[in-house]
């Protein structure tokens, strides 16, 4: 069971996400707004924009094929210094890779994971039966030093 | 978005985001006017707000089809957001990216 974020200690979205990808633009336009009214920064709302297309992205490739469609769930959370995103599948997952590299620059694929990385502090996969959660977390004011 | 061939070069214009559902409309109309004679590939990005891996992938494929028929693929006035994606990934070095406006 993949805890639920703190409602009370923040503000909450929570978005349905069919399994198209040509519905991702809309989702990551609602967080966007909801992020601006809460007055996140120009740089904050880009990388949390980033760091969700990337993660419904990958969410939607690794659905599985056969079945019932299920939507992904997408969950903001909104914190006095803090902000999380879960990107919340119900297909197979996959292995989270121990190191992100960057893949050869000529290479057309294998990009997504390293940009969530270097947009966000913190990442976790949960992988659970039948239910995994990609947890992301960003400080509001990142400095310098955190790479951005 | 604006697909358009200039003697030999593809010229793309008017793109307001690439990510995963542009990406392969995208690339599918350059290829389409390369077929058609097409040796170089300019792409504007000087109204593009976002851009993702998928996107990315685009322009490294476009890049490979372009040096394929000997010609080159230029970017051009990518804004900030885009400049800053294009860097966190060390393609900036890949691509030849021009900015008339900037000195």
């Amino acid at each position: 069971m993949i805890p639920k974020v703190k409602e009370a200690e923040g503000a909450v979205m929570r978005i349905t996400l069919p399994r198209d990808f040509a519905k991702i633009r809309a989702v990551s336009g609602r967080v966007r707004r909801f992020l601006l009214k809460h007055r996140c920064s120009e740089q904050t709302r880009a990388d949390i924009e980033l760091a969700l297309v990337e993660a419904c992205n990958n969410a939607i490739q690794h659905a599985p094929s056969e079945g019932a469609p299920q939507p992904v769930i997408v969950e903001v959370w909104i914190g006095r210094t803090e902000i999380e995103l879960r990107v919340i599948d119900h297909g197979p997952g996959f292995s989270w890779p121990g190191e992100i590299e960057l893949p050869d620059p000529e290479k057309e694929t294998g990009r997504g994971l390293y940009l969530i990385r270097r947009v966000m502090d913190s990442v976790r996969y949960e992988r659970g039966a039948g239910k995994n959660a990609l947890v992301l977390r960003r400080k509001r004011r990142r400095t310098l030093a955190n790479g951005c | 978005m604006k697909v358009e061939r200039v003697g030999d070069t593809v010229r793309v214009s008017a793109i307001a985001r690439l990510a995963a559902a542009d990406a392969k409309g995208f690339r599918e109309s350059v290829m389409e006017q390369m077929r058609d004679g097409g040796k170089n590939i300019a792409i504007d990005l000087s109204q593009t707000t976002f851009i993702d891996s998928s996107g990315l992938g685009a322009l490294v494929a476009l890049r490979k089809a372009a040096i394929g028929q000997q010609g080159a693929l230029r970017l051009l006035n990518p804004q900030p957001p885009v400049q800053q994606i294009l860097e966190l990934t060390r393609l900036d070095a890949l691509f030849e990216i021009v900015n008339p406006g900037r000195t």
